[in-house]
C-alpha cells in the first residue's frame, strides 16, 4: 500500500476543509493506519472471491412497479434549511 | 492536404417508462409540482436503503433484446461517488464493470438520394447497455439555486455506442433509431425536450485510411436531436482546423451552445478515481435466469425496420408513407388495427392515417383521440364500395375525427350518400365519348389504358362527386352500346 | 415501586404488568423518576419525550384494561441509541450535522417494537455515527460508565449500555458495526447481542459500514435480549439485505436446549498478547465452568485474528466515506451560514458538522477507495481477506458449536486514556472478525476485575443459529449470579 496519502486530494473528495495543523495531525493519523493496514499486502489472495456479503438470497430481491403514497415533500420541509414554492434553496453553484 | 475522418461514440441516457423508481417505490410522472414524486429514500435521509424495481430491469433487458445485446446472467450494482445538489445521496447508483447487456448494434437509415428513395441501411455496434439512477433538476437562479428531486432515482438505461459513427449525418440517423427502437418496445418516449434522452458524444478525428484513435472531446449540453447533430458538425470542423493549424487536441469536456452554435472548454480529462466507484453493500447482485431473459425477448414486437420492409414488399405502400408509419408506433399500431379489420385498400389506409390522421393530431395527446381504427376501416370500405365519394370521404373524416361518430351515421346524418343521376351521368359519357374519338379508338383496339383520358374527363366534368365505380360502370355501358 | 423492581429481569416486569403488581404506566414513571436523579452523573440520554413517553405507557395501560395486549412485552419501556430513526422524534446520531433533524418516518425496528406495544423511552447517547469504542466521539456529552463514572461505557452504544446497567432502562437497542453493542455491554456488565448480519433489517437505521451494521439489543438478562431479539428479526421488504429466512422462537430454543452438553471452541490466537491479565483469568474461569458443566473444551486456531482489524477498518470506512456524504448541507442537515457557493456549502457544512473521528475514518475511507491499481483496489483486497476470516470461522464451526474468547481486551480504561486512533481502534480486535464474518455474537458479565469493573464473555454463534448461541449463553448465566451486583451509581 502507497505510504503517503495526499491529504489534499483526499479533502477534496472528502469535501471538507482542513487547517494546516489539522491536516499534519490527519496525515500523521492516516500513515499510522494505512501503515498498519498494509500487513495485508502480504497476505496471499490469489484466487480468492471478494466477500461483501456474508449469506445469499436464493431469490432475487426486487419490487413490482406498483407506485406507493409518498409525502417527501412534507418530509422535506420538515428539516430543510431553505425552501421557495416546494423547491429547496442552494447557495449559487459555480 | 490530408483528408480527415471523424469517429464519433455517443453516450445516451434515457429514461425507462416505469411507473415507479428505480430503488423506491415512489411514483414517476413529467410535469408534477416540485417535490412532491420524493419520499424518504429518493431524499436520501438517515437509514434509508434500496430495492430495485424489477420491471425497470425487466424492460432494461427487453431493450438489451431487441438490439441482439448479450444479456448478462448476474449483474452487480455499484455506487459512483461525487458531490452535487441535485444527487441526493451524493453517490449514484450504477453499474460499473458488470453492466446488464453487453454488444448488440443498432441499425441505422442513411439519407436516400431523394426523399422518395429508401436509404442504404448499416449497423452502428453497441459497448453496452447498463441501468443507473437519475438524479433531481437544479435550476439556477440570480440569488441562488433551486432543486426538485421529483427526477431523483428515475430508472435510466445508458446506451454507449462503440466509436462507430463517422458523420453529423450518422449520428442523426442513430439517435433517430433509437428514439423508433425504445418507442416501438415501449421503453420509453425518448423526449429529449423532456429530459426522456440525453446525449454525450465523443468526438475524435483521424487521417482517412487510419485505423489509429484520436484524442477524443466529450461533448455535453446537448438538448435536442438537432443540437447533438450541429454540436458534433462543429466539433468535428473545429478539431480539422486545429490539427490543420498544427494545433494538438485536447483530451477535455466541452459544453455545447445552441443558440451561439459554439462549445467552450468545461473541464480538462477527469482524472483516476475521481468516482470512486465500488460494489454498493446495500444490494445483490441479480440473477437472470435463460427462461426470464427469453420472455423478455419474446416480449420484444415487430421492430420498424422489418414492418418497413414488410410494408414495401407485400402490401406494396409506397416508401413515403412506410417511412411516415413506421418509426411511429402508435401510427403504425393505428395501421394495422384498422388493416386487420379492412384488409382490400392498405394505401388508402396508411394514406389516411400519414397525412389526414396525423395532421389533425398534431399535439393532442394521443390518448384523447376519438377516432379509431374501426372509424377508419369503415370509411375506406364506403368509399371503395362506391357509398361514399373521395371529396366527402374529407368531410366525413374531420367529423368522426372530432365528434366519434361512425362514418356510416355521418353519412346518413347528413346526407353524404352518394345519388347517382344515372340518366344524366349517361349523356356525359356520351358527350365525353364523342369529344375523345382517339383514346375509344384505342380502347376498341384492345389497349385498356386508354380508358383512362376518359375517366378523367368524367371525374372532372362530376367535381368528383361520383364515385369512380359508378363512372366505370356507366361508361363501360356505354362504350357498349 | 421499589427500586429492586427496576433491576428486574423482563419475565419478571411481564408478569408483574399481567398480575396488575404495577401498571406501565407506573413502571415507566419510576424508570423515568430512576433516570432524573442519575442523569446528571450517567449522561446516557441525548433527548427524551417525557410526554410521549407516558402517553404510550398509558396506551398500554388501556389496552390491557381492555384485553387486547399488542404482544407479550406490551408496556414495557426500551431505549433507542440516537440512530434509529422514530418518527417526530430527533435523531441526531451524537453528530452537530444532524443536530435538529426530526426523523418524519420509522425504522422498520421502531415500527417493530410500536406494533408489540412496547414503551419508546428516550433517545441514547453514542459516539458520532456510530464511529468510536467509548463514547468519546460524541458531539453532545460524555457517558459515563455506571460502575466508576471516571471510566469509558464503551462505544458506541454507549448510552444504551450504560443506562441498562444503571437500571435507567431494562432494556435498550443498538447497532454493532465491528463490535458496538457487544463491547459496551462488556465495558457496562450487561448482556449484548449482534445477530447474524441479514437478521434485522437496517431501514431507518443511520448508516455507517452497509455490509457490517447489525442493530443489537442491550438488556440485563440472556432470556430478556432473546425476548426482543425475536421481535426485531425477519425479512423486511425495504431491505434487500435483510434476510428470507424464518426466524426460530429463541426463547422456546433457550427452555428446549437447557441440559445440552455443547462443544465450545477456544481459539488460542484471542488470549496472546495485549489481553488483560484479569480478563484472560474471567474468561478462562467461565472456560472452566463450561467443562465442569460436561460441555466438550476444544482448543482450536482462527489465524486470521490479526487481520480482523486492517480488513474492518478498510471496509468500514470506505463504506462509511459513501454512506456519509448525504450529509452535506443541501437537504435536511446542519447548513453553515457562512456557505456562499454550493461548493462552500458542502465543505463548511461538512467541515463544522462532522467530528474529528468521523473526518478521520472518511479520509482513511475515501484513501482505500482511491489508491491503488483501480477504484477500490485496497476495498476489494480487504474483501477477499474477509472471505478468508469467514472461512477460518467456517471450518471451526465443523467441529464446534461456538466459540469462547473475551469480548475487550481490557475491562473499562480512563475516560481519555487511549491517546492515538490506532490504538483505539486495536481494542476492537476480538470483535470485528466476527462482524466480517457476518456472524451472531452475544456479550454476557464473566466476572469482575479488583476495582470493580465488569468483564465481559464473548461467545460467537454460527451463521442464523442465534438459538444455540443464546442457549449456551443463558446456562452461563443460570450458573452466577453477577445479576445480583449493581453499579455503583
Amino acid at each position: 500500500m502507497k505510504t503517503s496519502a495526499d491529504i489534499d486530494q483526499l479533502a477534496k473528495f472528502a469535501c471538507i476543509r482542513f487547517s494546516e495543523e489539522e491536516k499534519a495531525i490527519f496525515q500523521q493519523q492516516l500513515q499510522d493506519m494505512i501503515g498498519y493496514c498494509s500487513k495485508l499486502e502480504a497476505i496471499n489472495t490469489e484466487g480468492v472471491e471478494p466477500l461483501l456479503h456474508t449469506f445469499e438470497q436464493e431469490d432475487n430481491v426486487w419490487g413490482e412497479d406498483e407506485p406507493t403514497t409518498c409525502d417527501g415533500l412534507k418530509m422535506l420541509e420538515q428539516n430543510a434549511p431553505e425552501m421557495r414554492d416546494g423547491q429547496l434553496v442552494v447557495p449559487k453553484v459555480l | 492536404m490530408l483528408h480527415y475522418e471523424a469517429v464519433i461514440g455517443l453516450e445516451v441516457h434515457v429514461q425507462l417508462k416505469t411507473r415507479t423508481k428505480l430503488l423506491t417505490r415512489a411514483p414517476y410522472r413529467y410535469g408534477e409540482e416540485p417535490n412532491t414524486l420524493t419520499d424518504e429514500v429518493v431524499l436520501g435521509l438517515p437509514g434509508t436503503l434500496p430495492v430495485l424495481n424489477k420491471a425497470a430491469i425487466l424492460k432494461a433487458v427487453q431493450v438489451g433484446c431487441m438490439f441482439g445485446c448479450e444479456i448478462a446472467r448476474r449483474c452487480k450494482w455499484d455506487r459512483k461517488n461525487y458531490f452535487y445538489p441535485d444527487a441526493p445521496k451524493n453517490y449514484q447508483v450504477s453499474q460499473l464493470d458488470e453492466p446488464l447487456c453487453k454488444g448488440g448494434f443498432v441499425e441505422i437509415e442513411l439519407e436516400g438520394s431523394a426523399r422518395n428513395i429508401q436509404g442504404g441501411h448499416r449497423r452502428v455496434a453497441l459497448n453496452r447497455i447498463h441501468v443507473e439512477e437519475d438524479v433531481g433538476k437544479l435550476t439556477h437562479g440570480s440569488d441562488g439555486s433551486t432543486v426538485d428531486f421529483n427526477r431523483a432515482g428515475v430508472p435510466l438505461i445508458e446506451i454507449v455506442s462503440e466509436p462507430d459513427m463517422h458523420s453529423a449525418e450518422e449520428v442523426f440517423a442513430y439517435l433517430k433509431s433509437l428514439e423508433m427502437h425504445l418507442r416501438a418496445v415501449g421503453a420509453s418516449d425518448c423526449d429529449m425536450e423532456k429530459g426522456q434522452m440525453r446525449c454525450d458524444a465523443n468526438v475524435s478525428i483521424r487521417a482517412m485510411g487510419s485505423t489509429a484513435l484520436g484524442t477524443k472531446v466529450e461533448l455535453k449540453n446537448l438538448n435536442s436531436i438537432s443540437g447533438v447533430c450541429n454540436g458534433v458538425r462543429h466539433e468535428i470542423q473545429r478539431q480539422i482546423c486545429a490539427t490543420e493549424a498544427g494545433e494538438a487536441i485536447v483530451q477535455e469536456t466541452r459544453r455545447w451552445d445552441a443558440e451561439k452554435n459554439n462549445s467552450t472548454s468545461m473541464r480538462s480529462k477527469e482524472s483516476a478515481h475521481d468516482y470512486r466507484y465500488f460494489t454498493d453493500p446495500d444490494l445483490f447482485p441479480i440473477t437472470l435466469s435463460e427462461a426470464q431473459i427469453e420472455e423478455q425477448r419474446k416480449q420484444v414486437p415487430e421492430l420498424p425496420f422489418a414492418k418497413q420492409e414488410r410494408y414495401l414488399t407485400t402490401l406494396h405502400l409506397p416508401y413515403t408513407v412506410t417511412s411516415v408509419l413506421c418509426p411511429d408506433k402508435r401510427l403504425s399500431d393505428f395501421f394495422e388495427a384498422t388493416q386487420a379489420l379492412y384488409t382490400k385498400n392498405p394505401l388508402s389506409t396508411a394514406n389516411w392515417i400519414a397525412n389526414d390522421l396525423l395532421r389533425e393530431t398534431g399535439n393532442q395527446p394521443w390518448e384523447a383521440l376519438k377516432l379509431t381504427p374501426q372509424h377508419l376501416a369503415e370509411l375506406v370500405r364506403l368509399v371503395d364500395e362506391g357509398v361514399l365519394s373521395k371529396q366527402s370521404a374529407k368531410e366525413v373524416f374531420f367529423a368522426a375525427f372530432q365528434t366519434g361518430e361512425m362514418p356510416s351515421k355521418i353519412v346518413k346524418d347528413k346526407g353524404l350518400e352518394v345519388s347517382v343521376d344515372t340518366d344524366a351521368l349517361r349523356t356525359l359519357c356520351e358527350e365525353v365519348i364523342a369529344a375523345f374519338p382517339k383514346p375509344v379508338a384505342e380502347y376498341r383496339a384492345g389497349k385498356e389504358k386508354a380508358l383512362n383520358v376518359l375517366k378523367g374527363q368524367l371525374m372532372k366534368r362530376t367535381q368528383g362527386k361520383v364515385p369512380v365505380s359508378a363512372i366505370e360502370k356507366v361508361l363501360a355501358e356505354c362504350l357498349k352500346g | 415501586m421499589e427500586e429492586e423492581t427496576l433491576f428486574l429481569p423482563l419475565e419478571q416486569l411481564v408478569a408483574g404488568l399481567n398480575e396488575k403488581r404495577f401498571s406501565s404506566e407506573e413502571l415507566t414513571k419510576a424508570y423515568i423518576e430512576r433516570t432524573k436523579r442519575l442523569e446528571p452523573e450517567i449522561k446516557a440520554f441525548l433527548s427524551f419525550d417525557e410526554e410521549k413517553t407516558l402517553r404510550e405507557a398509558r396506551a398500554s395501560d388501556e389496552r390491557r384494561s381492555q384485553g387486547r395486549l399488542l404482544s407479550e412485552y406490551d408496556g414495557i419501556p426500551i431505549g433507542l441509541k440516537d440512530i434509529f430513526s422514530e418518527k417526530g422524534q430527533p435523531l441526531t446520531c451524537a453528530s452537530k450535522m444532524l443536530e435538529h433533524y426530526v426523523s418524519p418516518y420509522d425504522a422498520t425496528v421502531v415500527e417493530r417494537l410500536k406494533a408489540a406495544g412496547m414503551v419508546l423511552f428516550g433517545r441514547l447517547n453514542m459516539d458520532e455515527f456510530a464511529m468510536g469504542s467509548s463514547c468519546e466521539n460524541s458531539a453532545f456529552q460524555m457517558t459515563r460508565n455506571p460502575w466508576n463514572t471516571k471510566c469509558i461505557p464503551g462505544g458506541s452504544s454507549s448510552g444504551s449500555a450504560a443506562a441498562v446497567a444503571a437500571g435507567e432502562l431494562p432494556l435498550a437497542l443498538g447497532t454493532d458495526t465491528g463490535g458496538s453493542v457487544r463491547q459496551p455491554a462488556a465495558l457496562c456488565g450487561v448482556v449484548g447481542i449482534k445477530p447474524t448480519y441479514g437478521r434485522i433489517s437496517r431501514y431507518g437505521i443511520a448508516a455507517f459500514g452497509s455490509s457490517l451494521d447489525q442493530a443489537g439489543v442491550l438488556a440485563r438478562t440472556v432470556l430478556g435480549a432473546a425476548a426482543i431479539l425475536k421481535l426485531l428479526c425477519g425479512a423486511d421488504p425495504k431491505d434487500a439485505t435483510s434476510a428470507r429466512k424464518e426466524v426460530p422462537d429463541f426463547c422456546k430454543e433457550i427452555q428446549n436446549n437447557r441440559g445440552k452438553k455443547w462443544t465450545l471452541g477456544v481459539p488460542e490466537e484471542y488470549f496472546g498478547d495485549g489481553l488483560d491479565p484479569e480478563v484472560k483469568e474471567a474468561v478462562l474461569a467461565a472456560v472452566d465452568f463450561y467443562k465442569q458443566q460436561g460441555y466438550t473444551i476444544k482448543p482450536i486456531r482462527l489465524k486470521t485474528l490479526e487481520y480482523g482489524i486492517s480488513a474492518y477498518y478498510i471496509i468500514a470506512t470506505a463504506e462509511a466515506s459513501s454512506n456519509l456524504a448525504r450529509y452535506d448541507g443541501v437537504r435536511y442537515t446542519y447548513r453553515s451560514p457562512n456557505a456562499k457557493t454550493t461548493e462552500e456549502m458542502f465543505s463548511l457544512s461538512r467541515s463544522e458538522g462532522f467530528g474529528s473521528e468521523v473526518k478521520r475514518r472518511i479520509l482513511l475511507g475515501l484513501y482505500v477507495l482511491s489508491s491503488g491499481e483501480y477504484d477500490a483496489y485496497y476495498y476489494d483486497k480487504a474483501q477477499k481477506v474477509r472471505r478468508l476470516v469467514y472461512n477460518d470461522f467456517a471450518e471451526a464451526f465443523e467441529s464446534v458449536d461456538a466459540i469462547v474468547t473475551p469480548t475487550s481486551p481490557t475491562p473499562a480504561t480512563k475516560i481519555g486514556a487511549k491517546s492515538t486512533p490506532l490504538s483505539v481502534y486495536l481494542s476492537d480486535i476480538y470483535t470485528v472478525s466476527v462482524s466480517l464474518a457476518g456472524l451472531p455474537g452475544i456479550s454476557l458479565p464473566c466476572g469482575f476485575t479488583q476495582s470493580n469493573l465488569p468483564i465481559g464473555l464473548q461467545l460467537i454463534g454460527k451463521p442464523f443459529d442465534e438459538g444455540t448461541l443464546l442457549s449456551i449463553a443463558e446456562a452461563f448465566e443460570e450458573g452466577h449470579d453477577f445479576l445480583e451486583r449493581r453499579s455503583r451509581v
